[in-house]
């Protein structure tokens, strides 16, 4: 198990290495003087060139490339231009909302799915399960933003029951952070919602027509025994899968969702960033992600080993 | 041979919601075509009439600039359609490519592969922002920045077809007679891949309509001269209180669109793979 874990963490490194020469590349090959953007339209030839220096961008690109590693190796992600702050900092400080977001989207999406898509399944081929699916096709078919802004016109303009936009940090208060999440976390879990069911409904299909299933069925147990305890337990790995899949989606997802609802999150920091031009950010904040996403893929193969003891004696 | 074959030689009885995503289709082509055609000048600013709700005179009423939502929501469809169809050909086009070669080379294999891993690694919405923010807002960009990080899933999908295949033993009598390998990628590899490469493309088509309009309405998309329907809910986003159907209708027409490829993606998917159709019992 341990040695599971650490051959996984090896395997890693070659492809955030990867991504870090990949995203400096696209960086600095671009065309445009990232100086004169960050000097902005009224910076005299003089002051481009002082930031120049000071960004370090007159550097052949080797030595830079060389310099940003050695930084990375210490978690050194260099300095914001546009806001002169250490970008690691800028990260720990959009950390919290763009978590927070992202669980209680991935909560609300399991709490629809799996339900969802077991009842299909159990009622495979009858109104439920047509509806259920339909809603499914329709769900990751709706983009984010056209939910959102449904939900904000019903829950928030209409109704006045959420606020239309912002975060309350959870350190004031956790029931006011919590209802400023209600709808991006539901607006973001619903596309998630609709993956997951599809998937949960097609393996229950297929374990409920196994031979287990059936003897479980010959000595007597009640229907709901069959596909709560003995079914959908076997659901689990596929499910977790997706979620996996689905995780990179959701970091899509977690951008738009913190512009739509003015959450101070990562998103937001790497689209501001992006269109500034903040190349030392834009760098800290894919890669960031890049790394997360990779954590959240070991987390979903070590949770295989959760759901299959094959997996775990392997 | 495989249980993949060319679609339209067993047509099953195609289920009503694909007959429904065709139509839609059909329509937004239509839409598509025609809009530069019936619908006037897009770009007129009228500002005595600016933020008018629907009525007979402005179906979808109209934005801060006076500007018709009607006609500019059916515009916007052109671009989608653009779009969605070219991201569709190029991922194919590079995803058949990479996919069947890396299976018959080594280390072009080995290479690729750990290409599309890093590339995979990376959050597509932001790689498809940071490279029209890089190299500029244009059309071509666009599609650019959105075909990249697709390339992968479909490499992954042709690889796995494609790894099945080259078992087969038709492939090893095509190898003994002494067939080219140029001639046994394109006469018996490919033939067998194209199905499910179908049905990829069609949902990859639906994602990269989506992308699309997430990239406008993030400021790092389509020019904003070209009615996008992400642009015109770019524009809409301060006014949504006062204003909603800014926002609503191509919001609406974008979701609707979605839907019909991912529902054609689908039926086509059931066409193609009978025993997946059979095994799900519609």
């Amino acid at each position: 198990m341990l040695w599971f874990l650490v051959r996984r963490i090896v395997a890693a490194v070659p492809i955030l290495i990867f991504v870090a020469v990949f995203i400096f590349m696209l960086l600095h090959l671009a065309p445009g003087d990232p100086a004169a953007v960050a000097a902005g339209p009224n910076a005299s030839p003089q002051q481009v060139e002082l930031l120049r220096q000071r960004m370090q961008l007159d550097m052949p690109l080797p030595d830079q490339f060389m310099r940003w590693v050695a930084n990375l190796a210490r978690f050194d992600l260099g300095v914001s231009i546009f806001s002169n702050q250490p970008v690691s900092r800028l990260i720990g400080q959009r950390l919290e909302p763009t978590l927070l977001l992202a669980v209680t989207a991935m909560l609300v999406a399991v709490a629809i799915a799996v339900p969802a898509g077991t009842l299909a399944a159990w009622k495979a081929d009858s109104l439920l399960d047509r509806v259920v699916m339909m809603f499914a096709v329709a769900g990751f078919s709706t983009p984010v933003f056209v939910t959102a802004y449904g939900l904000i016109y019903v829950f928030s303009i209409e109704l006045g029951w959420f606020p239309v936009q912002g975060y309350t940090p959870l350190a004031q208060g956790i029931l006011d952070c919590l209802q400023g999440l209600v709808l991006p976390s539901l607006a973001l879990g619903f596309v998630f919602a609709a993956l997951i069911a599809r998937v949960v409904r097609a393996t229950m299909l297929e374990i409920l027509a196994e031979d287990y299933i059936r003897t479980a069925r010959a000595k007597g147990l009640a229907t709901p025994t069959i596909v709560i305890v003995h079914a959908l337990k076997n659901a689990g790995v596929p499910t977790m899968t997706v979620i996996g899949i689905g995780f990179a989606i959701l970091v899509g997802g977690v951008v738009v969702t913190e512009t739509i609802f003015n959450i101070p999150g990562l998103g937001r920091l790497t689209t501001d960033a992006i269109l500034r031009r903040d190349y030392p950010v834009v760098q800290g904040v894919i890669l960031a992600f890049s790394a997360m996403l990779i954590v959240v893929n070991i987390l979903v193969d070590l949770s295989y080993a959760l759901f299959d003891p094959r997996v775990r004696n392997a | 041979m495989t249980a993949l074959a060319l679609p339209g030689r067993h047509l099953p009885r195609l289920p009503g919601a694909v007959i429904a995503a065709g139509v839609v289709l059909a329509v937004y082509a239509l839409i598509g075509v025609l809009a530069p055609a019936f619908v006037g000048d897009i770009r007129a600013l009228n500002l005595p009439e600016r933020l008018l709700s629907p009525d007979a005179a402005h179906w979808f009423g109209t934005d801060q600039l006076g500007r018709d939502v009607f006609g500019r929501t059916l515009y916007g469809t052109r671009n989608s359609l653009i779009v969605g169809f070219a991201v569709a050909i190029a991922t194919t086009l590079i995803g058949v490519t990479l996919g069947i070669v890396t299976c018959f080379s080594a280390w072009t294999d080995r290479i690729a592969m750990r290409l599309m891993d890093g590339l995979m690694a990376i959050p597509g919405v932001l790689l498809a922002i940071a490279m029209v923010a890089i190299f500029g807002s244009s059309l071509q960009n666009v599609v650019i920045a959105i075909t990249v990080p697709e390339i992968p899933r479909m490499v992954r999908l042709v690889r796995s077809v494609t790894l099945t295949v080259r078992e087969q033993p038709f492939i090893a009598a095509a190898i003994s007679i002494g067939t080219p390998l140029p001639r046994i990628l394109w006469r018996h590899v490919l033939p067998n891949v194209i199905g499910a490469v179908m049905v990829q493309a069609t949902y990859t088509c639906a994602s990269a309509i989506i992308s699309e309009a997430v990239l406008s309405f993030l400021g790092a998309g389509t020019p904003p001269e070209i009615p996008s329907w992400g642009n015109m809910m770019a524009d809409g986003r301060q006014l949504f209180q006062v204003a909603p159907w800014i926002i609503a209708f191509p919001g609406i027409f974008l979701a609707v669109l979605v839907l019909a490829v991912n529902l054609a993606g689908d039926g086509l998917r059931q066409a193609i793979d009978p025993k997946l159709s059979r095994r799900v019992g519609k």
